[in-house]
C-alpha cells in the first residue's frame, strides 16, 4: 500500500472543504478522482501533496506521515502536476532539470552527468525530446502538458498526482496524455493519481475511481462500481445513461438533456 | 550547447566590462588623468596632488558605484524572484520612502548637525522600521503572504513620500537643500568606513542569495510548484526577503535613493542570459555596479564644474534602455 487516507479533515483556514476522508491506494493503480466541481478534489490533492496541511488525520506515505518527512525526501517520491503551473520563458530541457532540484546534494548548484541523462530520459518516454532547445512559451497547450509529465519523471517518483491533465486538450491530446500515463503506469510501475472530469476518460484509463460529491467520498471502487447511473445520477444531479464500451468494455457515461432527463423521470413515475 | 557552460565566459566577459568601466572612471573627471600616468602614481606618487585625486576621491567613489549598484540589483533580482512579479523593485517595498523620512527628520530637527555622521545612521533605522512594520502586516497564521507585503510596501511607501512632503514643506532653506540632496542620491560619500562596509554587505548579500539560486528557479513555477519540489517555501521566502532588505537598507542609508538600478538591470540581465538565478544573480550584480560606476562618471562629467545627481542619469539612461527592451523583448524571451 503506497498512500493512505486516513480520516482527513483539510481546508482553506477555518473553510473546511474535505472531511473524514479515509481510503488507500495500492502500489501500481491508476486512481482516478471524479466529482462534481467544488467538491474537493484539487484540495484532496494538494492535501496529499501536502501544499495544505489537514486539519485532522493524516496522509501516509509507504506509512510515513507525510507531515512528518523532510521536504526533500517527499519530493523525490511523489511529483506533482497541478493546473494552472507558471512558466517562464526557459527551454524545455532548463525546464525539466527543475525536476532534479530536489535530488541535488547540498551545495550542488550545477547539474551532474546523471541529472542530465534522467532528464533526457523522461523527454524521450514523453516525446518531447524533439523540443529540448525550444522555449517553453512557444509550445501549444499538448506541448507543454507532456513537458509538464516529463519535469514530474524527472523527480524520479514513486507516486506521480496529476490535477486534470486533459482539461484544455482536444480529444488527440487527451488520449495521448492518458495513453504516455498508462505506458508509464505499466512501464517502470508509477502509481498514479489523477484528478479527471471526463468520467469516460476515468473509465477507459484507471483500475480504481474515487468519487467525491460536496467535501465527502462518496464511494470507491473500480470503474463497473463507482459508474452506476443510480450513484452518477445522485452525485452529479443529471440524468445519465451508462452503457459499455463496445471495444474496451469499460462503463461509459451519457448525460441527457434536461429536457429529455424530465420525460425519462415521468416516464419511470407512470 | 546548453547554456549553463557558457556562464564561466560570459561572467568572465561582464567582470572585464566592469573592470573597463571602472578604469575609465579613474581616468576622466576635472582633471583628465591617463591610465599609464594613474598606474605610475598608485606604485610610487604618494604625496601628489593626482595620487589623492585617483586614492581618496575617485576610487572609494567607484567602489561605492560597484556596492551599491550591485547590491540593488541583486535586491531586484531577489524581489522579482520571490514576487514573480516583474515591475518590483527594491524601492517598491517602502524601503525608500523609510529611509528618507529618517533621514529628512534627523535634518529637519538639527540631529543630523549636532552629531555629524549620523545621516546614514537615521536612515538605516528607518528603511529596518519599515521592513519590519511590512513584514508584520503582512504575515497570516504564520505565511507571508506576497501580495500583502507588496501592497502594504507600496501604501508605507506613499504615506513615507507624503510625510517627507510635509516635513520639506515645514523646514528652513537651508535644510531643505540638505534634504533633496540627500533624496536625489549621490556616491560621494567621504567616510571610508561606510565605504567598506557598504562593500562588505553588497558582497556578502551576494554570496548569500547564491546559496538560493536554485530555489529562486523553483519558485519561477509559482509558490506551490517550489512547494512540490521540496523547497521550503516560507524559510526561503524569509531569508530572501531579509537579505533583500538589508542590501536595500545600506545602500540607501550611504548612498540616498538611487532609483531605477534594481528594476531595470534584472531585467536586462534575464534577456541576455536567460531566467535562471544561478547566471542572474552574479550577472546582475556585474552588470548593475557597471550601470552604476558608468552613470555616476557621466552625472559628474558631463555638465562639469556642476555634478548632476546619479539619480537622474541613472533614471533617463535606464528609462530609454528599458523601453527599448521592451519592444525588443520578443526576441529575446518569446511571447508570453
Amino acid at each position: 500500500m503506497i498512500l493512505e487516507v486516513k480520516d482527513v479533515d483539510s481546508g482553506y483556514g477555518a473553510e473546511k472543504i474535505l472531511s473524514g476522508i479515509t481510503f488507500s491506494v495500492e502500489s501500481g493503480d491508476i486512481a482516478g478522482v471524479i466529482g462534481p466541481n467544488g467538491s474537493g478534489k484539487t484540495t484532496l490533492i494538494r492535501t496529499i501533496s501536502r501544499a495544505l496541511r489537514p486539519s485532522k488525520g493524516a496522509v501516509l506515505l509507504s506509512g510515513q506521515d507525510v507531515q512528518h518527512m523532510k521536504s526533500v525526501f517527499l519530493a523525490r517520491n511523489v511529483a506533482v502536476v497541478s493546473q494552472n503551473i507558471e512558466i517562464s520563458p526557459m527551454t524545455v530541457e532548463e525546464f525539466v532539470l527543475l525536476g532534479r532540484i530536489p535530488h541535488h546534494a547540498s551545495l550542488q548548484f550545477f547539474e551532474s552527468r546523471k541529472d542530465f541523462e534522467i532528464a533526457e530520459h523522461s523527454m524521450t518516454l514523453t516525446d518531447t525530446l524533439r523540443f529540448r532547445d525550444k522555449l517553453i512559451t512557444r509550445l501549444s497547450g499538448g506541448e507543454r502538458q507532456m513537458v509538464f509529465i516529463a519535469r514530474a519523471l524527472a523527480q524520479e517518483p514513486k507516486l506521480l498526482l496529476l490535477d486534470e491533465p486533459t482539461s484544455h486538450l482536444d480529444i488527440t491530446h487527451q488520449v495521448i496524455t492518458l495513453d504516455l500515463i498508462k505506458k508509464l503506469n505499466r512501464g517502470i510501475g508509477l502509481t498514479v493519481i489523477m484528478v479527471l472530469h471526463d468520467l469516460n476518460l476515468a473509465g477507459e484509463y484507471c483500475n480504481r475511481l474515487i468519487l467525491f460529491s460536496r467535501g465527502r467520498l462518496r464511494t470507491t471502487g473500480t470503474p463497473e462500481d463507482v459508474l452506476q447511473y443510480t450513484i452518477i445520477e445522485e452525485v452529479y444531479k443529471t440524468v445519465v445513461v451508462v452503457a459499455k464500451n463496445p471495444i474496451s468494455k469499460k462503463p461509459f457515461v451519457l448525460a441527457v438533456s434536461g429536457e429529455t432527463g424530465k420525460k425519462k423521470e415521468d416516464g419511470k413515475n407512470e | 550547447m546548453r547554456r549553463t557552460s557558457r556562464y564561466p565566459v560570459q561572467v568572465l566577459f561582464m567582470g572585464l566590462a566592469v573592470a573597463a568601466i571602472a578604469a575609465f572612471s579613474l581616468c576622466v573627471g576635472s582633471s583628465e588623468i591617463s591610465l599609464r600616468k594613474i598606474l605610475e602614481t598608485i606604485i610610487n606618487g604618494k604625496g601628489t596632488t593626482e595620487y589623492s585625486i585617483v586614492l581618496d576621491v575617485r576610487l572609494p567613489r567607484i567602489i561605492l558605484g560597484l556596492a551599491v549598484g550591485g547590491s540593488l540589483s541583486v535586491a531586484g533580482v531577489i524581489l522579482q524572484g520571490i514576487f514573480r512579479n516583474p515591475l518590483v523593485e527594491p524601492y517598491t517595498l517602502g524601503i525608500s520612502g523609510g529611509a528618507s523620512l529618517a533621514v529628512c527628520a534627523g535634518i529637519v530637527t538639527g540631529l543630523a548637525r549636532s552629531i555629524p555622521g549620523i545621516l546614514p545612521v537615521t536612515g538605516f533605522i528607518g528603511s529596518a522600521g519599515v521592513i519590519v512594520l511590512v513584514y508584520f502586516l503582512s504575515i497570516r497564521r504564520g505565511v507571508l503572504k506576497m501580495s500583502g507585503v507588496l501592497l502594504t510596501g507600496v501604501m508605507v511607501s506613499f504615506i513615507c513620500s507624503s510625510l517627507v512632503m510635509v516635513l520639506m514643506a515645514l523646514s528652513r532653506a537651508e535644510d531643505l537643500q540638505g534634504i533633496v540632496f540627500w533624496i536625489m542620491g549621490s556616491l560621494g560619500e567621504p567616510d571610508r568606513l561606510l565605504v567598506r562596509a557598504e562593500a562588505c554587505a553588497a558582497v556578502l548579500g551576494l554570496v548569500l542569495s547564491y546559496f538560493f539560486c536554485l530555489d529562486l528557479n523553483a519558485f519561477s513555477l509559482g509558490e506551490e510548484g517550489a512547494v512540490h519540489l521540496g523547497i521550503n517555501v516560507e524559510k526561503t521566502k524569509r531569508f530572501l526577503f531579509a537579505i533583500a532588505s538589508v542590501l536595500t537598507g545600506f545602500s540607501v542609508s550611504v548612498a540616498g535613493v538611487i532609483g531605477f538600478v534594481g528594476l531595470v538591470v534584472p531585467h536586462f540581465v534575464r534577456m541576455f542570459f536567460g531566467p535562471d538565478h544561478r547566471i542572474v544573480l552574479v550577472g546582475s550584480f556585474l552588470c548593475g555596479a557597471g550601470f552604476l560606476v558608468l552613470c555616476d562618471t557621466i552625472a559628474r562629467t558631463i555638465v562639469s564644474p556642476v555634478e548632476l545627481p546619479v539619480g537622474v542619469i541613472t533614471g533617463i539612461l535606464g528609462g530609454i534602455l528599458f523601453v527599448y527592451a521592451l519592444t525588443r523583448r520578443h526576441i529575446y524571451m518569446g511571447e508570453k
